[in-house]
């Protein structure tokens, strides 16, 4: 170990001198492996926005209610000026034959179904445009899926046991429910016969007042009957059916949780485009800005790697028009505390006037966790190219510690 | 209207026949059921469950009452299908309900008469 630290320490000084000629780049938006994602949404994505209302109907009817809307809150145009709908049409109806096991561990065929998402967003054209070609709309579509989703980790079958456990817990707590006596006491005896001939009384509306007095002798009898075996027996099973409920619903939200978790080989693909309506003249429209992205990863117990393409098309403004395909991969592998990541990233411009010439950039970063809170980090490599990724043609190395600031929860145990 | 969440059907058996059940829990979620019937308790899940041959089955009851809890993020809602099988005709059914939140459960209830 200490060996590792004097070589992690040995490769951090050699690249000090480095550093500060990295700090000095220029402050363009760098490009980075997490910019070529395959996007959750790829129509918000493509529009450059990020809509905290979305639509995201869940039946037919709440579909059909969403598009009609946005069409009527059109400010007057036949097209939504400010509208995000995401869905996902297998989940729009039943699926009774659906089996948890064919959902959390699908075919390619069954994971495209279930993962296929549908996002449609409504913008006014940006500053920029209103000024190119007047008032106009963007409207971006687009599509995704997994058609390879991995598997969820090894912990989802603990959580289901837990789960088969609590409802099984639910289960029992109801069948004991349900052979407990409902409790009861006699009303005493000169209470009876005063509530028998009060129940005689005339009144306005009988029905009512017979309700009434039904009422008073069913609180009557729950009064008298509270101290019974049988009431207490029924309050601590209610109790317990409680609990159960919330048990049954934190481990759900755990697997839940788990099965976003995929571990082994995903492939995520996705794809939209944007398309322009000038106000004045709904029937001029056209495409302006178009993508395709497509990821794949393997997750194991120690390994991880990606490997990620991006296409984007953009001719919001035809003298600016640009083509770029971006692509990028990252592997890492765990010994122990040590990780060892290499990172490659290309830049490939196709627009018809070139702005740039390919562009890489190759990182290697080594992580040794000294303690929990304590991480001793060397990144070394070179960038290659010019400004388009945000890059200076330079060679990058870096040495951090990373401190945990944050106190670890204790668990303390009761003493007896 | 609510879908309901209970069903009590009758079921013509055939003599000396094993009379099985099954229920599968769709839209991805997870689901344990109790069954009783004749002097049997079953809890977890029911895949052909032998019940009881049709002779044995005649006259009596079986009941079956099934969690259902929602595990799958992309949709709220649950359902049981229940189909007993052995007599002259199998019988299939569905019961569906939506719950309200994520990680919420839904209880079904079932008796079958045999005849």
């Amino acid at each position: 170990m200490k060996l590792l630290l004097l070589t992690l320490l040995a490769l951090g000084a050699a690249a000090a001198p480095c550093s500060a000629q990295t700090a000095e780049a220029p402050a363009a938006p760098t490009v980075t492996l997490a910019d070529l994602r395959t996007p959750t949404s790829p129509a918000f994505t493509l529009l450059g926005i990020a809509p905290t209302d979305i639509e995201r109907p869940t039946t037919p009817r709440a579909f059909a209610v969403s598009l009609l809307s946005a069409l009527r809150d059109g400010d007057g145009s036949l097209l939504p000026r400010d509208f995000a709908l995401e869905v996902a049409p297998y989940w729009l109806v039943q699926r009774p034959k659906l089996s948890f096991k064919e959902y959390s561990d699908p075919t390619s065929l069954q994971s495209l179904k279930q993962t296929f998402s549908l996002s449609v967003a409504a913008t006014k054209g940006s500053k920029e445009e209103i000024a190119l070609v007047g008032d106009a709309t963007n409207i971006g579509i687009g599509v995704r899926a997994s058609p390879v989703a991995g598997h969820p980790p090894a912990k989802r079958v603990e959580l289901t046991k837990g789960l088969r456990l609590a409802q099984t817990r639910a289960l029992v707590i109801g069948e004991l429910l349900d052979a407990s006596a409902n409790p009861t006491a006699p009303v005493p005896a000169a209470i009876r016969t005063e509530l028998d001939d009060l129940a005689r009384a005339e009144v306005d509306d009988p029905v009512a007042y017979k309700k009434m007095l039904k009422e008073i002798e069913t609180i009557l009898v729950a009064a008298l009957a509270a101290d019974s075996p049988d009431a207490k027996a029924r309050v601590a099973l209610q109790k317990m059916a409680v609990d159960a409920n919330a048990r049954m619903s934190k481990v759900a939200l755990e697997i839940q949780a788990a099965n976003q978790q995929r571990v082994g080989w995903v492939v995520d693909v996705a794809g939209g485009f944007v398309v322009r309506s000038l106000t004045v003249d709904t029937s001029n429209t056209e495409v302006t800005r178009g993508g395709l992205w497509a990821s794949t990863g393997y997750s194991g117990t120690n390994t991880h790697g990606m490997f990620l393409v991006r296409l984007l098309k953009n001719r919001a403004d035809p003298t600016q028009a640009e083509t770029t395909i971006d692509a990028g991969g990252k592997i890492s592998h765990r010994i122990d505390q040590l990780t060892l990541s290499g990172e490659l990233l290309w830049r490939f411009d196709q627009s018809e006037v070139k702005r740039s010439s390919t562009t890489e950039r190759a990182v290697v970063n080594i992580e040794y966790r000294v303690t929990e809170d304590v991480a001793i980090t060397s990144t070394f490599g070179r960038d290659y190219g010019n400004t388009t990724l945000g890059l200076d043609g330079t060679t990058i190395a870096i040495l951090g510690v990373n401190i945990g600031l944050g106190k670890l929860p204790k668990l303390l145990l009761p003493t007896k | 209207m609510a879908n309901p969440t209970s069903l009590n059907t009758s079921y013509v058996v055939t003599p000396g026949n094993d009379i099985t059940v099954s229920v599968l829990f769709g839209d991805g979620q997870f689901g344990t059921s109790i069954l009783r019937v004749l002097k049997k308790i079953k809890i977890g899940d029911l895949d052909e469950f032998v019940m009881g041959t049709g002779t044995a089955l005649r006259g009596k009851t079986a009941t079956i009452k099934s969690i259902v809890t929602d595990v799958n993020d992309k949709t709220n809602n649950v359902s049981a299908a229940y189909t007993i099988d052995g007599g002259p005709q199998p019988l299939e059914f569905v019961l569906e309900s939506v719950v309200e939140n994520q990680g919420d459960s839904e209880r079904f209830g079932v008796e079958i008469s045999f005849v």
